[in-house]
């Protein structure tokens, strides 16, 4: 029976500072935000506990419901577009012989760019007045207009900076996991004459389907987090048009001092990154591991 | 043993540090104060930090200056004030945060020291702000309180330009707009000159000039341009008698309309995405005609040297107004407030004195702050260098404030979302106005 227990309760000391760092800098916060929300609490008063009030307001609130639709909307397209790009451009360097590291590098640079430069870059270039690409669409005999001020404009020129920033990341985990795979089955393949999409379908999506999955997870949660692309580019606008859950939360918390509203934004963020990482990682276990063999 | 006796000097040094702070190191705090300050970055604010030096050396106190862009200005103050900390001891506030920073006990009352010889000598002269901008940049109307002064102000003005009045409007029987309470335009006139200059012209970029140059970008921008119109169509977003919302009147809905009327008619398209910059581009370049605008950059941008070809065309008058009224420009700004968690609360107050003193105000407006003293507005060097402040006195004058409650901020977001919607032609006026009504009174209605 000694003999039994010991070896547990060492495991259990084992765990503590893992533990602690986790509960101090998650569970901890987690718990402040989850009690905020089901207070009354603002900048002028302070928090009496009101239950789920709170929560009832939100879900009615037309503002909150166009923010998860726009947030859902801009995490799926740019996730989606940011991982196919980046499986497309990783399998095209992996072909490219000796100058593929090279290309990697070329190809990287977006990531070594914060966020808000990258937007704000991107909206000097796309300026109505002085920007790069509407003077070229303008020159090109298009209408003189910026793709910011139009709602559909905006959302799109969002999930494009989004996209160009982050498929390198993309491109990094596919191009990794073909480095990985044994190069002698890719020559082969090549020595028996697969075509490209035969190459690709057979080849290289059972080797990469693992990372496809991490990086789906890893695009999907950071876009459903975007926060700098579009407070820098659109500033939210035109109207909510691009007005992300996280810039929604942000102008509760900072421009209005409203805690538990912010609060409750936060919480509902979390419950959307939780069930849409469960249901990525389902879709992916079914469809893709299961196909996936060498 | 090493290791032992290393333990014992690395402690030795620590008790020896710690008692020199408890001891020297106090009274040198005492002798030197330093005021940490965080302002909005702007003109008026670059002037100030250039002439901090003159402060400190007559002062012997020694200032931190933080110039942070609005967002972050913002994002600071919040945080800050909502950890109580003495991290700053004189912030610069929009008018729009003072009634939420003051609810919530963040600022502290001056009156006192404004009474006190001492510390506000006669030279300050605070009956030379101009009175409207002194309450409603430095003070509480709830409970009566004085917690800063004015640094920064903005109103409307509209700005149009010589040569293309005497070109297109004169001949068509436009006087030209007014410098009076009489001769000031119509909104209609406004409307009517805007369509009239709306046309092809070989000087504007693209060979195509606009009537009117606009801001309305989701925000601040868009929501003060407008409330120029809501003013001038005799229109209000609140009864101010019982704080009843009133976005629902006929006035308002008209007024919407006439300001969704321009965008792609007399003014780009893409003005739905410009904010102060771009708005000022559009009339310095030549590709908008005129501005009926709150813009605080307009001013040096079209009279600063090389900005602007046109910059010898361009005049100002007061904003339009409604037929029989007069105009009602909304008035906005910044104020320099005192912290209520200062450490140097006398010091700092001081320091605030100094700034907005008659003096260092003129100089500030020189070097393109906006003024808020009489004695700036009438001061000759100011006016030959800014014309504008010739009609900006009396602009100041005549604006109207906006609620002072402290749910403003959310109020201001409810009245971007929904007038975006009616220019995007995603809403009718009369729609986004009963949004407006329900959610305003939602809002102010809140405990």
């Amino acid at each position: 029976m000694g003999k039994s227990t010991r070896p547990h309760w060492r495991s259990w000391w084992s765990f503590l500072p893992a533990g602690a760092v986790v509960g101090l800098l998650t569970l901890i916060p987690v718990f402040l935000v989850l009690y905020a929300s089901l207070t009354d609490w603002t900048e002028t008063s302070g928090p009496t506990l009101v239950g789920i009030t709170g929560y009832e307001h939100l879900l009615r609130d037309s503002y909150f419901v166009h923010s998860t639709k726009v947030t859902i909307t801009f995490a799926v397209a740019s996730s989606l577009l940011s991982v196919a790009l980046g499986i497309a451009v990783a399998c095209a360097l992996h072909s490219f012989g000796r100058w593929r590291f090279a290309m990697l590098v070329l190809c990287s640079m977006p990531l070594l760019i914060s966020s808000a430069t990258a937007a704000m870059v991107w909206r000097l270039a796309l300026n109505e007045q002085t920007g790069l690409i509407p003077q070229l669409i303008y020159r090109l005999g298009g209408a003189r207009v910026g793709p910011l001020a139009d709602p559909n404009g905006a959302l799109l020129s969002a999930c494009v900076v989004d996209v160009w920033q982050w498929t390198p990341l993309v491109i990094l985990l596919v191009f990794a996991a073909l480095e990985r795979a044994n190069a002698q089955v890719i020559d082969l393949a090549v020595v028996d004459g697969l075509g490209a999409s035969t190459r690709f379908w057979r080849l290289f999506v059972p080797i990469i389907s693992p990372v496809i999955s991490l990086a789906l997870l890893i695009r999907f949660s950071d876009a459903l987090r975007a926060f700098d692309v579009a407070q820098v580019l659109t500033s939210g606008g035109p109207g909510n048009a691009t007005e992300f859950l996280s810039l929604f939360a942000y102008a509760r918390l900072i421009k209005f001092g409203n805690y538990s509203a912010a609060a409750i934004s936060a919480v509902a963020m979390l419950a959307l990154a939780s069930v849409a990482l469960l249901v990525i990682r389902f879709l992916l276990r079914r469809r893709i591991f299961e196909r996936g063999t060498l | 043993m090493r290791f032992l006796s290393r333990v014992v000097l690395a402690l030795a040094i620590v008790g020896l540090s710690g008692c020199d702070r408890s001891g020297s190191g106090k009274a040198a705090d005492q002798r030197q104060v330093t005021l940490n300050v965080a302002f909005f970055k702007s003109p008026a604010t670059d002037a100030a930090i250039a002439l901090i030096p003159e402060f400190e050396h007559q002062s012997g106190i020694k200032v931190s200056f933080e110039a942070l862009p609005y967002n972050e200005l913002q994002d600071k103050l919040q945080t800050v004030f909502l950890a109580k900390t003495a991290q700053y001891d004189v912030v610069m506030a929009d008018c729009i945060w003072i009634p939420k920073f003051a609810e919530a006990g963040h600022l502290r009352n001056i009156d006192g020291y404004l009474k006190d010889q001492n510390l506000t000598p006669t030279a300050f002269k605070y009956d030379d702000i101009v009175t409207s901008v002194g309450d409603y940049l430095g003070r509480y109307p709830k409970n009566g309180t004085t917690y800063g002064f004015p640094f920064m102000t903005n109103t409307h003005v509209l700005a149009y330009r010589e040569d293309l009045f005497k070109k297109y409007l004169e001949p068509a029987g436009f006087a030209p707009p007014g410098m009076t309470l009489e001769t000031a335009w119509t909104w209609d006139d406004y409307l009517r000159a805007s369509k009239l200059l709306t046309k092809d012209f070989p000087d504007a970029p693209g060979g195509h000039m606009w009537g009117s140059s606009m801001q309305a970008r989701a925000g601040a921008w868009l929501v003060y341009e407008w409330y120029d119109w809501l003013y001038g169509f005799g229109g209000a977003d609140f009864d101010y008698a019982t704080m009843k919302a009133r976005f629902d009147s006929p006035e308002v809905i008209a007024a919407m309309k006439a300001y969704a009327s321009m965008v792609g008619t007399v003014a780009p398209p893409g003005v739905t995405s410009w904010g102060h910059e771009e708005e000022t581009q559009a009339l310095a370049s030549g590709q908008c005609a005129m501005d009926a605008t709150w813009n605080v950059e307009l001013t040096e941008y079209l009279v600063g040297a090389g900005k602007s070809p046109f910059t010898k065309e361009f005049r100002f008058a007061l904003s339009p107004k409604r037929p029989g009224g007069t105009p009602t420009p909304d008035m906005g700004g910044y104020g320099i407030l005192l912290s209520a968690y200062s450490r140097h609360p006398t010091e700092a107050y001081r320091f605030m004195v100094w700034l907005t003193s008659p003096e260092i105000h003129q100089r500030i407006v020189l070097a393109g702050g906006t003024p808020y003293r009489y004695s700036a507005l009438r001061d000759p060097e100011v006016l030959q260098k800014y014309p504008v402040y010739k009609i900006y006195g009396k602009a100041l004058e005549l604006s109207i404030y906006r609620a002072r409650v402290p749910q403003w901020p959310e109020i201001q977001d409810v009245i971007s979302k929904e007038l975006t919607a009616v220019l995007l032609k995603q809403k009718s006026a009369e729609d986004a106005a009963t949004a407006m009504q329900t959610r305003v009174t939602e809002i102010v209605g809140r405990p």
